[in-house]
């Protein structure tokens, strides 16, 4: 008897565990059939993934290297051989917006990466131990958030020097406090909850906890904002180089390649169009996509 | 409410001064040496030491630190720029009321373009003013502000001529500037106008008015555009306390003599009293407007309003019972 109805309780306990794993899926696949159906965020997303191979495999696209000087040919209008024209040293514009990719994208999603990590960290840490501990941060971050972002940028990038690791992390320091604090208002409203305390009450680490149960319900919003940030921050770094910093030439950068042609403007406007346009493009491709998996992921939106 | 605007301000001055320390410190650790870039590389040791010791960077971290602050904070002095010695103060009162207008200008018609679009698209969801909007906003957010003006140049300077270039003067010359920036914010000011208002419009209480029978306008207008409002002040207050430190790029292209690229050339020159006492002006600046938009926010939400007094007597409340 006891044993049959041990039996039927573990039958039970079985079928839910199965039911809440079909759950979560169907929930995930829900999302990924809504962004399915979002036309506009496929083609961004497709779109941004061409413009990444393209960086990726540039060597075999380029017909040129993206150095290579050419005194005999230079300022020339697009044609055959240049399918951009060239620049004021005679280099090929196609083979440098093709290069242009790996440095643009490359910090431009790395320093999205490495500052929306550090403020999941950050805000993490502040959002759950709250206390003291979150007095501290979030007036450190009252603090770094009172000089203007792009002043900060430029200081740290100046003190460090130029270079692709010192970019990204002059790039990266702005950003951490926006995510920090967001995520931080969301940990709040889920610190609260049942599964949480459940999770304290069983003797889970606070690592775990977090990693297990606070995350997931809390980091919505931030994913969003990282994938709605790489635009920016591609149009930040690109304002960088613009300034002299950052990039140094001869690095293809496109913001890079847009400060250099910035005098040859009226007569030569060819020498921008191109880095201008691929600038367009990922950010607008990344936005759109961005834009699609905040309507998919937005549960007010389900039907 | 007093009670709470002075316990802001009081805290103010410990994250000003936090502000400065971070920023000179930042400093101290940028690589060059100040007095061989005033000087020259035809500067001998000699004079180039005797320099060091006139700007008093011959001293151990801490004691400048210590000058600084002391003269920034107890004197009220930002001191003389390195390079041209001219009065820091006298330089930003200069530069100060450009970069000042442009932003104010441009902010103003950014929100006055920006929030009706947002608002007509918000009310025809879905229908063509919405994708007009979405379509313009999306394709103005994805070029950089620079790029938008290099082409204003291009046209409007160059090809027809009808406006100066660069430089600064009279009103003419502050139409490209503002136009840009414009070009550029708009689109987000419509976009939070946008979202915003789609949330108030699903909220019950606009629910409620349509229910009473209320006409479509009279519910849009009056219940549910002044709660929409709300949070679009603090993006516009967020774009003013940035604004003055923000401008730089755009000084850069059109030579506009403000803050921005005062800054900007004091830091690649490592002129250091130049870019601690802007950079403390800018976070002075910043703090008093946040304020401002808290203080803005609690007159026209009398919930948020309830919210900051209850703060405070809570505050009270548990100091008594500690006590």
């Amino acid at each position: 008897m006891t044993e049959e109805k041990t039996r039927e309780a573990i039958d039970t306990g079985l079928r839910l565990r199965d039911d809440i794993a079909l759950k979560k899926e169907t929930n995930f696949k829900q999302m990924l059939k809504r962004l399915a159906k979002n036309k506009l965020a496929i083609a961004g997303g497709i779109v941004f993934l061409i413009l990444c191979l393209v960086s990726i495999f540039a060597p075999l696209i380029a017909p040129y290297d993206y150095a290579a000087i050419d005194p005999v040919n230079k300022y020339m209008r697009p044609c055959a051989e240049h399918l951009f024209g060239t620049d004021q040293f005679g280099r090929d514009i196609f083979s440098r917006v093709i290069y242009g990719g790996r440095w643009s994208l490359t910090l431009g999603v790395a320093s999205t990466l490495v500052s929306t990590l550090l403020g999941i960290v950050v805000g993490s840490i502040a959002g759950y131990f709250g206390g003291k501990v979150d007095m501290v941060i979030m007036r450190f971050i009252d603090i770094v958030q009172c000089i203007p972002g792009i002043l900060l940028t430029i200081c740290i990038s100046v003190a460090l020097g130029s270079g692709i690791v010192n970019t990204v992390i002059a790039m990266s320091f702005g950003g951490i406090w926006g995510t920090a604090r967001m995520l931080r208002g969301q940990i709040l409203l889920v610190r609260e909850s049942e599964y949480v305390e459940a999770a304290k009450a069983t003797n889970v680490s606070s690592f775990r906890t977090i990693l297990k149960y606070v995350l997931p319900n809390s980091i919505q919003q931030t994913i969003i904002g990282a994938c709605m940030g790489i635009g920016g921050t591609i149009s930040a770094i690109s304002g960088l180089s613009f300034l002299g910093l950052g990039v140094q030439p001869p690095l293809p950068e496109w913001g890079a390649m847009l400060n250099d042609g910035r005098n040859y403007l009226r007569y030569y406007p060819n020498m921008l169009i191109a880095p201008c346009i691929m600038i367009a493009l990922t950010i607008l491709s990344i936005s759109l996509f961005g834009d699609g998996l905040r309507d998919a992921m937005d549960p007010r939106m389900k039907d | 409410m007093g009670r709470y605007i002075i316990k802001r301000l009081l805290i103010t001055i410990p994250i000003i001064i936090a502000v400065s320390i971070i920023i000179f410190s930042l400093l101290y650790i940028t690589p060059g040496d100040p007095a061989q870039m005033i000087l020259g590389t035809t500067a001998t040791t000699e004079e180039l030491a005797s320099y060091r010791t006139y700007l008093g960077i011959d001293r151990p971290f801490l004691v400048q630190l210590g000058d600084y602050l002391y003269r920034l904070f107890i004197k009220w002095d930002l001191g003389d720029s390195w390079v041209s010695q001219m009065n820091i103060m006298h330089e930003i009162k200069l530069r100060l009321p450009r970069t000042f207008a442009i932003s104010l200008y441009s902010i103003l018609a950014g929100a006055v373009c920006g929030i009706p679009l947002g608002v007509m698209a918000a009310v025809h969801q879905d229908g063509k003013a919405d994708r007009f909007v979405l379509v313009l906003s999306s394709v103005m957010h994805c070029v950089p502000g620079y790029v938008i003006a290099m082409v204003l140049v291009v046209i409007f300077a160059l090809k027809l001529r009808w406006l100066p270039a660069y430089g600064i003067g009279g009103i003419k010359f502050y139409i490209l500037p503002c136009l840009c920036i414009l070009l550029g914010s708009f689109s987000g000011m419509a976009r939070s106008m946008r979202s915003s208002m789609l949330e108030v419009i699903r909220s019950d209480f606009v629910m409620a008015a349509k229910a009473q029978g209320f006409s479509k306008n009279t519910v849009y207008y009056r219940h549910a555009l002044p709660n929409a409002l709300i949070p679009i002040i603090t993006q516009i207050g967020g774009q003013f306390a940035n604004a003055l430190g923000g401008t730089m790029i755009l000084e850069t292209i059109f030579s506009i003599p403000g803050m921005g690229l005062y800054i900007q050339g004091a830091i690649t020159a490592r002129d250091v009293p130049i870019v601690t006492g802007s950079v403390v002006f800018l976070a002075i600046w910043f703090c008093l407007v946040m304020l401002a938009v808290d203080i803005l926010y609690a007159v026209v939400d009398p919930r948020i309003k309830a919210q900051y007094e209850a703060q405070g007597k809570a505050r009270a409340h548990r100091k008594g019972a500690a006590a």
